[in-house]
């Protein structure tokens, strides 16, 4: 069965992370974090303590609302709740879910969040993809600077299998008041924003891409001679 | 010396080999697989007779092409579409300048973090099976079947519950060479390329939107999905290469018509019967009238003379000088 909830999947929000986007955050300071991850259509919260230090062996955690266990089910801590170590400078690492998910970052004790994955600031990284061909409007809702972004229509007649190798991703920076020139990707191709200042990354689609217009009587021929 | 000795040359021999052994249809319905693809193969063939039988000394012939029909030819294939990750990258990669990790098992430049990616089916994608119907080339498969098979005879009773020496021939090997197709007439691109529109079709039923056909096309590496299908499939120009691989080596249909044959062969019934006891003259029932002289009369009108037989004894079976000779006494 073909994945359709990656195809269904037409456009991008990095304050609500799908499965075609992510998020890196990263804890300079040692000490004691909770972070609290949302899903966005059942707002279960699940919790997690993340105690980073210098000695500690992990560099990176990698998170998602999806397979995070809730409440009791995990027997990690006296009240059932995952503990991570990381080193001082690590990475937590946010993907997206099926329902969509963010996250919020607190040191411990205290009820005010350090980091939002909702309003991404310096030193924060989002990735995407996309795979429904179109021209989509990229932007940054908090800052203002926007671009086209279009996803290129895969003309089957230009594929083969030695080119079936994965595009590189295609690396932005935010800048303040700074627009990006436009922009146009593959589908499933990635693209990676380095964030420098408070950002809400969003695309969204405004027009779709079905193809050359000769690509349907290409087909056509093709189908009269039993090939599909 | 024996009594009695039979000769039966090579000729007469084949002649009534070939009469005794074409039976019943013999089925046979086999799988084998390859990488991501299952395979399996639905038959029928009877054998036909010798076409060359060549006696040996002491108790053995060889039969040097045993000829066979092919009555069906189904070849069934069911695939498994590979489960493509797709949009995975490195989202972020070790600093080569900035050693902040001093014992940290990553090298300038090595990826740190990686975008997950997604997978493009989910579930199992299994396609078919679907037929290749082969009837159609049937006559261009060329079947090449030897063996060596070794006489005896033995003393057993028929279903009317007569007691025969009977002559049975069986088998102690059978080769089977594989199968060759020469397909003079270009019949089986049209037939695979049937199948393959079926499995295309099967396939794009889970891809509801043409947009998406292209988009997995391109990740997929082909124009079609009829050229997917044909690569996963490993067909390739040369389709009667690629069926004789599938069917020789995939299925092994090579072993599977041995063990046929050789079973078959096996539960065949006698080549030559001699009836045991030998009958010389029948049992008769004779009118008194017909006797003359005898000082003693029957007490009725008619009298039985019994049946003149004799017990089959010292009874053998053995090639020689291009003949089968049969050999026994009589027990009188």
């Amino acid at each position: 069965m073909l994945n359709l909830n990656i195809f269904s999947i037409t456009g991008v929000d990095s304050a609500l992370l799908q499965n075609n986007a992510s998020v890196i955050h990263q804890i300079k300071d040692a000490g004691e974090f909770w972070i609290a991850i949302y899903n966005a259509a059942s707002q279960i919260e699940k919790r997690l303590v993340v105690q980073v230090d210098e000695q500690a062996k992990s560099f990176i955690i990698n998170i998602t609302a999806d397979d995070l266990p809730t409440g009791k089910a995990c027997c990690c801590t006296e009240n059932g709740i995952l503990v991570y170590t990381l080193r001082s400078g690590g990475f937590v690492h946010l993907k997206g879910s099926e329902d969509g998910c963010f996250a919020m970052l607190y040191k411990a004790g205290s009820e005010d969040a350090i980091w939002d994955s909702r309003k991404l600031d310096a030193g924060d990284f989002f990735a995407f993809m996309l795979l429904r061909p179109g021209k989509y409007s990229f932007s940054n809702r908090i800052s203002g600077a926007e671009c086209l972004l279009t996803v290129a229509y895969p003309d089957p007649r230009q594929n083969s299998k030695a080119e079936g190798k994965e595009a590189e991703p295609v690396r932005l920076r935010t800048e303040y008041d700074a627009n990006w020139e436009p922009l146009t990707i593959k589908p499933g191709q990635g693209v990676v924003v380095e964030v420098n200042n408070p950002s809400r990354l969003y695309c969204d689609l405004r027009e779709v891409d079905d193809g050359p217009e000769d690509l349907i009587a290409w087909k056509n021929e093709l189908k009269r001679n039993n090939i599909l | 010396m024996s009594d009695v000795t039979f000769s039966v040359n090579e000729s007469t021999f084949k002649a009534v080999f070939n009469k005794a052994y074409p039976g019943k249809k013999l089925n046979f319905n086999e799988s084998g697989s390859k990488v991501l693809v299952w395979l399996g193969v639905e038959g029928e063939i009877h054998i036909e007779g010798a076409g060359g039988i060549e006696f040996e000394d002491g108790n053995t012939f060889l039969l040097k092409e045993l000829e066979i029909g092919w009555d069906k030819l189904i070849l069934r294939l069911g695939l498994d579409v590979p489960n493509v990750e797709i949009g995975k990258f490195c989202l972020l990669r070790m600093p080569r300048s900035i050693p902040f990790w001093g014992d940290a098992p990553f090298l300038g430049d090595e990826c740190l973090v990686e975008f997950p990616g997604v997978t493009l089916f989910t579930g199992k994608p299994d396609i078919g099976p679907f037929k290749l119907n082969l009837n159609a080339i049937i006559p261009y498969i060329v079947t090449e079947i030897g063996g060596r098979y070794f006489i005896y005879i033995n003393k057993e009773k028929d279903s009317s519950g007569k007691f025969y020496q009977m002559v049975h021939a069986k088998p102690t090997a059978v080769d089977v060479d594989p199968i060759s197709i020469s397909d003079t007439m270009g019949k089986l691109p049209a037939i695979i390329q049937g199948g393959i529109y079926y499995a295309a079709s099967q396939m794009i039923k889970y891809i509801p939107q043409t947009w998406m056909v292209d988009v997995v096309l391109s990740f997929l590496g082909f124009p079609t999905l009829t050229a997917f299908l044909l690569d996963l499939l490993d067909i390739h120009d040369d389709v009667e290469d690629w069926l004789m691989d599938v069917l020789n080596v995939s299925i092994g249909i090579d072993n599977v018509l041995y063990q046929l044959i050789f079973q078959e062969m096996l539960e065949s019934k006698e080549l030559f019967k001699i009836e045991d006891p030998y009958p010389f003259i029948d049992a008769k029932t004779l009118d008194v009238s017909d006797f003359g002289g005898y000082k003693t009369t029957p007490a009725g009108s008619t009298f039985e003379l019994p049946a003149i037989t004799a017990p089959v004894t010292d009874a053998a079976v053995e090639f020689a000088e291009d003949n089968m000779f049969i050999r026994f006494n009589f027990g009188i």
